[in-house]
């Protein structure tokens, strides 16, 4: 469970990237943020997993306060950063045990993890190598199989999708939906409208900081009369005139 | 000029000295780069005495000019030693060929830029060294205009001849080496060999040159100039331009030196458009072995170790993974016993020097004094691989994972330390195979210098941690600026060599015997660390906690 209230951040004292954002992701949900470019997607999952520290607000991850209790609220998440450029010279096998450690994952599960999230994402193959001679979806699959190999109730995603190869955003997707039906949270940004229409729960859309809807696919419907319109062109009207 | 080369320096140079965009944190990094020029002034005045004291003993045997030779010739070796490691980063390790091959610009334009980047780097080391010689010379000698016009030409031209040597060294092994298939690793080797090259030839010089100067020359009238040039062959043109300076010889001579140092980058430039471009495409494409890892290796390699553990070992595996990193933070530490050892070997007189040194250090009196001076030395050793240092700035724009990982960020902190204490330890331990096996050092000594040193060793890496933490230089778009080009460095090294300095001032000045040197030494650092430790456990993690990219 994620829960925001009152999220405020700004970066100088004119513009606010988050102003004012309140959310609550339940379990056994996926969560679709939305948004355009520069909206505050990035700064509000950055301030949800630590990373930066909000102005005003308070973050609860499983009810634990991540700026009170970081260390135990941060083993409650897993997060796919927006970026996979990370530990290049660090061959696959080093990267998932360093995460394992960090984490604390016993030897005996993380080998059977790690055949498992291997095979499934067609990286058994790979694990021998550097990262940095892995192609952008292998890097992508790599991080996404870190989060993983911990097995955290909550998954933050920052843009998952991007770079993966069909297979496996197919796969991802599919795991997603299995985590949320465990009773588990799955919280992720994404561009690609589709993706939000077809497997979330609920969405936010969040433009210039603000959230402008929170709720189901049905209700947005209903909440703009728009019946018949698709999420595309929903979106495109309420993040245009600003 | 040739404008595109002109545009392409400067942007390439730009590239590589970002001042930080927020005003707060540019204040803070001018206030700091005053603090360092001044602290290197009482360096600086301690050169233009030395440099002063010898004109006039020189000058008294009419030899004044071999200050000028030798200067010549000895910021040529520097800049020659400083420079492998400057064309190895600029020109293999910036990352940035990708991003200008499919620019309209010549090759040679990217060489030539290159070339005046690495020529720039060397006059900040020029200053240090050439121009006070310059200077006091000129003042000495009641120079006119023309010496300093003379010394102006020379000071901008000498860099050159020493630049196009390393980079010959550099581009002919890289272009073999650029054949292997995994390249950092071959690359890292051949800056090895680069380097070992590089010191084998100026070891040979050396000795070439003092086997030849042994008093057939008579004193008086600057003979001696020809002979201390032979280090340097060009050095002698440029010397007897400036001793001629009034003639029209002078200007003869300084026009030979610039058309050497002319043809030299020409022949530069030929070369390079032969070997670099061969040599460094692909420099950033790795191969892949794309084999699998059986069940067995996974149970092996897959054990769980405790967190600070993992995270050391990720840091070192990092280190000497990333050819940037291993160049400057790892071959660091195997640098002094090499130049320990070379002198050994081409001068066996100098092996007597040293006996006599290890003497003076079981004989009383003297020997807490040498002790202290290890110690400094010790202190300036371990700082100068900067791991602590950088080690935040390493970590460039991925700083966020530290924040959201639950590790808390004092185990990161102390895990970064031990890193780089690990590396300081096996820098003084691979001297201290020297010192055994060559010098004969007793192991009793050893002992005691191995827990003062640990001490020095630690110490320099809290207080690069600490520097480092406050300023991390987070901001850079390829490796070998995170650690080359970034001042953390250079401040945590004036620290420790200023504690270095007061250390063995504090020793000579109250004339401690061995014993109470060891005793004060192992208090008053180990007070120090504990201190410095609890200052990056407490106001340490708090700061780490408030780093934003």
């Amino acid at each position: 469970m994620i829960e925001l209230s009152k999220v405020t951040k700004s970066f100088n004292t004119t513009v606010k990237a988050v102003d004012n954002v309140d959310l609550k992701v339940n379990n056994g949900e996926i969560f679709g943020f939305l948004g355009p470019n520069g909206a505050g997607k990035t700064t509000t999952i950055k301030m949800i997993t630590g990373i930066l520290a909000p102005d005003n607000g308070r973050i609860l991850l499983d009810g634990l306060d991540i700026f009170k209790d970081p260390l135990k609220a941060k083993k409650h998440f897993g997060f796919v950063p927006d970026s996979s450029n990370m530990f290049l010279r660090l061959k696959g096998l080093e990267y998932l045990n360093f995460i394992s450690d960090i984490y604390d994952v016993p030897s005996k599960d993380r080998k059977e993890k790690i055949e498992m999230l291997s095979n499934r994402f067609e990286m058994t193959k790979a694990l021998g190598d550097q990262i940095q001679s892995y192609s952008h979806g292998m890097r992508q699959k790599i991080i996404i199989m870190g989060v993983l190999i911990h097995n955290p109730s909550v998954w933050i995603m920052d843009e998952p999708m991007t770079g993966l190869d069909p297979r496996a955003a197919f796969t991802l997707k599919e795991m997603m939906r299995e985590h949320a039906d465990r009773g588990n949270t799955v919280f992720f940004s994404t561009h690609v409208l589709d993706v939000a229409e077809k497997i979330c729960d609920r969405v936010a859309i969040i433009n210039k900081g603000k959230v402008l809807f929170c709720g189901k696919l049905d209700e947005m419907k209903a909440h703009f009369k728009a019946q018949g319109e698709s999420l595309e062109k929903m979106f495109l009207d309420m993040t245009e005139h600003e | 000029m040739n404008k595109k080369l002109l545009l392409l320096t400067i942007a390439l140079l730009k590239n590589g000295f970002s001042f930080p965009k927020e005003n707060k944190k540019k204040i803070r990094q001018i206030i700091l780069l005053v603090v360092l020029a001044l602290s290197l002034m009482p360096m600086v005045y301690n050169i233009i005495s030395f440099v002063a004291s010898m004109y006039n003993g020189l000058a008294t045997v009419g030899e004044e000019g071999v200050l000028l030779s030798l200067g010549i010739a000895v910021s040529a070796f520097v800049i020659f030693f400083f420079g492998l490691f400057y064309t190895m980063n600029t020109f293999y390790f910036s990352d940035d060929i990708e991003n200008l091959l499919p620019l309209p610009i010549k090759s040679a334009q990217i060489l030539g830029a290159k070339f005046i980047i690495v020529t720039i780097f060397e006059y900040l080391t020029e200053s240090l060294i050439f121009l006070p010689i310059l200077i006091v010379y000129g003042v000495k000698s009641g120079g006119g205009i023309l010496y300093y016009f003379y010394a102006l030409l020379i000071f901008l031209t000498l860099p050159v001849i020493p630049i196009v040597l390393d980079s010959m060294i550099v581009m002919i092994i890289m272009r073999f080496t650029n054949l292997a298939k995994n390249k950092d690793a071959f690359r890292m080797i051949s800056a090895i060999i680069a380097i070992f090259f590089g010191v084998g030839v100026s070891t040979i010089t050396q000795k070439f040159v003092l086997n030849q100067g042994n008093g057939q020359t008579q004193l008086g009238n600057n003979s001696m100039v020809a002979i201390t040039s032979n280090i340097f062959p060009a050095s002698k043109l440029g010397a007897l331009g400036l001793i001629n300076n009034g003639s029209l010889h002078g200007l003869i001579y300084t026009c030979l030196f610039i058309i050497l140092s002319l043809l030299g980058f020409y022949l530069f430039l030929v070369l390079g458009n032969q070997l670099y471009f061969k040599g460094v495409t692909g420099v950033s494409v790795s191969s892949s072995s794309k084999k699998q890892i059986s069940s067995e290796e996974l149970s092996r390699k897959s054990i769980r170790s405790s967190v600070i553990k993992s995270y050391v070992l990720k840091e070192l595996r990092i280190l000497f993974r990333t050819p940037a990193y291993f160049i400057n933070c790892i071959l660091m530490n195997f640098i002094w016993p090499i130049l320990l050892i070379i002198p050994l070997f081409t001068q066996p007189k100098s092996m007597g020097g040293i006996r006599v040194l290890i003497g003076l250090m079981q004989k009383e009196g003297i020997s807490g004094m040498v002790f202290a001076v290890l110690f400094g030395v010790m202190l300036f050793v371990s700082s100068s691989n900067g791991i602590a240092a950088t080690s935040i700035s390493r970590e460039g724009e991925n700083i966020f994972f530290n924040k959201y990982i639950p590790v808390s960020y004092k185990t990161q902190i102390m895990a970064k330390v031990i890193a780089g204490v690990i590396m300081g330890i096996v820098g003084m331990l691979s001297i201290f195979i020297v010192a055994v096996i060559l010098l004969k050092f007793p192991l009793s000594l050893l002992a005691l210098i191995f827990v003062t040193s640990f001490l020095a060793i630690l110490f320099s890496n809290l207080v690069g941690l600490i520097i480092d933490i406050f300023n991390p230089k987070l901001h850079w778009d390829n490796e070998q600026k995170a650690v080359k080009q970034n001042l953390n460095l250079l401040f945590s090294l004036v620290i420790c060599v200023a504690f270095g300095g007061l250390t063995i001032y504090a020793v000579i000045k109250l004339n401690l015997n061995l014993t109470q040197v060891v005793v004060s030494l192992v208090a008053v650092y180990g007070i120090l660390d504990i201190l410095l430790y609890l200052y990056l456990k407490k106001i340490g993690s708090k700061i780490f906690s408030k780093i934003e990219y």
